[in-house]
């Protein structure tokens, strides 16, 4: 009955080629358009390390001194660390596994001094930020746990710069030059962006993981400069970089990783501890001054990852897809209404109202159907502009899996509903007065 | 007159379609009067002016690399020579270039840091005495950096002077704009502002100068400190004649490395591109809502265009009978223009309360601003019109409905 109701659907629509391209490009567009921007969202929002992101965290401590009312985020808290709060934690066994962070950037060569230097950014880290973020080795590991504490020239590269710099393979062993220093390959990352960047989100959520990976500990040794945000409450002369380190400048991101809630519980515990610690050697020197960790999720709504643009664009195309619909149902019911004589002999000749009704939503499901793949064709032309205009949106603007199945579900369904009401309308036609007049 | 007893008795039969339509047009009205406010909000941001003369400068970076290089000594001639290239009007070295998205704020007050201190936080630019002339900005009020007041980077002195710009001195001294006609600016020259406690003079004061930050409140608020840095990474304005900047442009990595060679010269780049970066999702959702509203009108048009045809095919027989009794081709042009000026009226009207509805919703839910009703305005006179062309051409085909219709039976 399916099939044959499928059949009766395809000669009706073809039948009507004006009112049925009508209909189609109605809800192509609004597909089209609520595709588009939900791509964008759903990426945006995306967990970027899902069987990790209960167990990573972000600590966060108020640490400004009582001269200042407020500093950092809208809750009073920093969204980084001093280094010295950093070197602090860092000597913790509370968690599982740590590391501080540091955007920094090198001139870079390869072996080759021929090439030209080409300045690139680069992480300084701890040898876990590997393990944590669960970054995937092609060829070599991490650094030595003691290098955490005793420093040496050593890098881990990712897959584009070992590309970029060696043609590819195994250059474990080899040295990389960052401003003309020797620093050998431990480890060469295989393909790893994760997006948002969440690790560290204070240039902008949607960069791309760097390439260069060196230890923290190399901080004092070569004097790495911030290449991102430094932002300090307290006036306090810093000209040498070792008054920067001691300073109360904010600059270092750090983040723990917590396997279960006993654990998390003690690292709160250990956090309050360190703060009333240094309460009495003179820091944090106000009443307010807390610790606060926030996972990854957390972090990412407390950064607002998801750009408000792009919520209201979601909203708007959503109307946009409710104009559609009330489109289509106008259309619709005039299309079932001039088909009432022809249903009037139907239900004569023994057609019960639930079939005419579900022949009608046959109809209706088809058009959706082949409507929403009209949509998915137009949003991909529509990302494809998105992504060779603008070159942040390069990893947001694609269609996974889900969204290429939401399409034809979203169209389809949203068919429907503007159906129902045209195919109840229809199946209440009266048989007898159509009878009459034939 | 215009029947409009008739035609509205007429809807009545037909509650659904005329009420879907008033339902189509009421929310195109709300999205399109939200949307095209929100274009024209970005399309203002965009515009705004930076006061440098952006046709005539462009940036670059300078990494260096090399550890027996002398900074302090570098920059300077560094700056010297950039001087010196035909087509240049001035070079300077900064910490930071306008709307080019770095961060480099601070906070000043009115008074040392005591409670009661009207504090103003503002984008610190750092230069020598070329800065001025370098950026383009017009000085309106006291006078240039000398020589000795610049401080090199790795100096240990505090700044003792400071040239602002006027938005400074109107939020720091809380002057309105009648104080600025009768020509009060003056008063903030010579007077002090602190960062901490640290006296700083105002010695003059520039007529614009955004921050680099162009997403912030304030963006004209900004302050030039006498100091040249001297890290690392560095940045260099350079103005030329607008005519010859491309082939300063073009030679500028070389030069710069012949001068010396430890170094990593980033790619120069115009203010236009600046602009265009830093302004990248205004733009874009710009365009994506202008897509959005085209979208939206067209499938509106064609909503009414297909109502009218529907209605057209359902009243051939009427329409015969009306011609035959005497109705010109005009009267039933007219009828369907009055009937679906019914319906957009008593759609836009709804529509009305449904943009200011939804321009609440907007500012709750985000940081936008007040509708301009001046946009619903506009919106209500476009559906209006939009009504009007998409009905003619059904309304024009079933005038020409032959009378001889009527008087055939089925």
């Amino acid at each position: 009955m399916f099939k044959y109701y499928l059949h009766m659907a395809w000669k009706s629509l073809i039948a009507t080629p004006v009112v049925t391209s009508l209909m189609l490009l109605a809800i192509a567009l609004g597909i089209a358009t609520c595709m588009g921007t939900l791509t964008i969202h759903h990426m945006m929002s995306m967990d970027p390390i899902p069987e990790k992101s209960q167990q990573l965290f972000a600590p966060q401590l108020k640490s400004y001194g009582n001269t200042v009312t407020s500093f950092g985020m809208n809750d009073g808290f920093s969204d980084q660390l001093t280094h010295q709060d950093a070197i602090n934690l860092r000597h913790s066994k509370v968690a599982f596994r740590q590391t501080a962070m540091l955007k920094t950037g090198f001139a870079v060569q390869s072996d080759n001094a021929d090439v030209a230097p080409k300045l690139k950014s680069a992480r300084a880290a701890d040898s876990d930020f590997f393990a944590m973020f669960n970054a995937p080795f092609a060829y070599g590991n991490t650094w030595d746990k003691k290098i955490d504490e005793q420093p040496v020239e050593v890098a881990v590269i990712g897959e584009k710069l070992n590309q970029e710099l060696y043609g590819g393979g195994d250059n474990v062993g080899k040295n990389i030059f960052l401003n003309q220093k020797a620093y050998r390959i431990v480890g060469i990352l295989k393909h790893w962006e994760p997006s948002p960047m969440f690790y560290d989100l204070t240039g902008g959520s949607f960069n791309r993981a760097e390439q260069i990976f060196i230890p923290f500990s190399l901080l004092p040794v070569h004097e790495l400069p911030s290449w991102g945000s430094n932002s300090s409450w307290k006036n306090e002369d810093v000209y040498t970089y070792q008054d920067k380190l001691k300073s109360e400048t904010h600059w270092i991101q750090y983040w723990v990783e917590l396997t279960d809630v006993q654990q998390q519980q003690s690292y709160r515990e250990y956090l309050s501890g360190y703060i009333n610690e240094q309460k009495k050697i003179g820091r944090f020197n106000r009443d307010d001054a807390t610790a606060d960790l926030k996972n990854v999720i957390q972090w990412l709504t407390y950064n607002e990852v998801v750009s408000e643009d792009n919520s209201v664009l979601v909203g708007l195309s959503f109307l946009l897809l409710v104009v559609c619909l009330v489109n289509t149902i106008g259309l619709l019911l005039a299309k079932f209404l001039r088909r009432a004589p022809e249903v009037g002999v139907r239900r004569a000749l023994g057609a019960s109202k639930a079939q005419v009704f579900l022949q009608h939503l046959i109809e209706v499901g088809l058009l959706g159907f082949s409507g929403g793949l009209l949509g998915i064709l137009l949003a991909q032309l529509g990302l494809w502009l998105l992504r060779s205009n603008y070159g942040s949106y390069e990893m947001l603007a694609n269609m996974d899996m889900t969204m290429l199945l939401t399409a034809p579900v979203l169209a389809i369904s949203t068919s429907i509903i503007a159906g129902l009401y045209p195919a109840w309308k229809i199946c209440r036609t009266q048989p007898s007065i159509y009878l009459k007049s034939q | 007159m215009f029947e409009f007893g008739p035609i509205f008795n007429a809807m009545l039969r037909h509650k659904s379609h005329a009420l879907l339509l008033v339902v189509q047009i009421a929310l195109t009205l709300a999205i399109v009067a939200n949307a095209a406010f929100i274009i024209q909000n970005r399309l203002d941001l965009m515009n705004r002016i930076s006061g440098l003369s952006e046709s005539e400068v462009f940036k670059f970076d300078v990494f260096t690399f090399g550890e027996d290089n002398d900074i302090s000594v570098q920059v300077e001639l560094d700056e010297k020579f950039l001087r010196t290239i035909p087509g240049v009007i001035d070079a300077a070295r900064l910490n930071q270039i306008p709307i080019s998205g770095s961060s480099d704020n601070s906070s000043f007050s009115d008074k040392p840091n005591i409670d009661g201190s009207v504090r103003v936080s503002s984008g610190v630019y750092r230069g020598g005495t070329h800065t001025l002339n370098t950026m383009g900005v017009k000085l309106i009020e006291g006078r240039n950096f000398t020589e000795d007041e610049v401080l090199s980077g790795d100096s240990t002195q505090p700044v003792t002077v400071a040239i602002v710009s006027k938005a400074f001195v109107e939020d720091m001294f809380q002057l309105s704009p009648e104080d600025i006609q009768q020509g009060k600016l003056q008063q903030g020259l010579g007077e002090n502002i602190y960062s901490f406690d640290v006296p700083i003079k105002i010695i003059g004061i520039v007529e614009k100068l955004q921050r680099s930050q162009v997403n912030v409140r304030g963006i004209e608020v900004s302050i030039i400190l006498p100091k040249i840095s001297t890290n690392k990474f560095g940045r260099y304005l350079v103005r030329t004649h607008a005519d010859q900047r491309q082939k300063v442009m073009d030679e500028i990595e070389k030069v710069m490395l012949k001068l010396y060679p430890h170094r990593v010269i980033t790619k120069p780049v115009t203010m236009d591109t600046l602009r265009a970066d830093s302004y990248a999702n205004d733009r874009m959702m710009s365009q994506l809502l202008t897509i959005l509203i085209v979208i939206l009108l067209l499938i509106t048009s064609l909503g009414i265009v297909g109502m009218a045809v529907f209605n057209v095919n359902r009243r051939t027989r009427q329409i015969g009978t009306r011609r035959a009794l005497g109705a010109s081709k005009a009267n039933i042009v007219r009828y369907f223009i009055i009937e679906n000026w019914i319906v957009s009226t008593v759609g836009i009207f709804i529509g009305i309360g449904l943009s200011l509805l939804l321009n609440n919703f907007l500012m709750q839910q985000f940081s936008l601003p007040k509708l301009d009703y001046l946009y619903i305005v506009m919106t209500m006179s476009g559906v209006w019109l939009l009504g009007l062309i998409a009905v003619y051409l059904p309304a024009k085909k079933a005038s020409h409905i032959s009378p001889a219709i009527a008087t055939r039976s089925v």
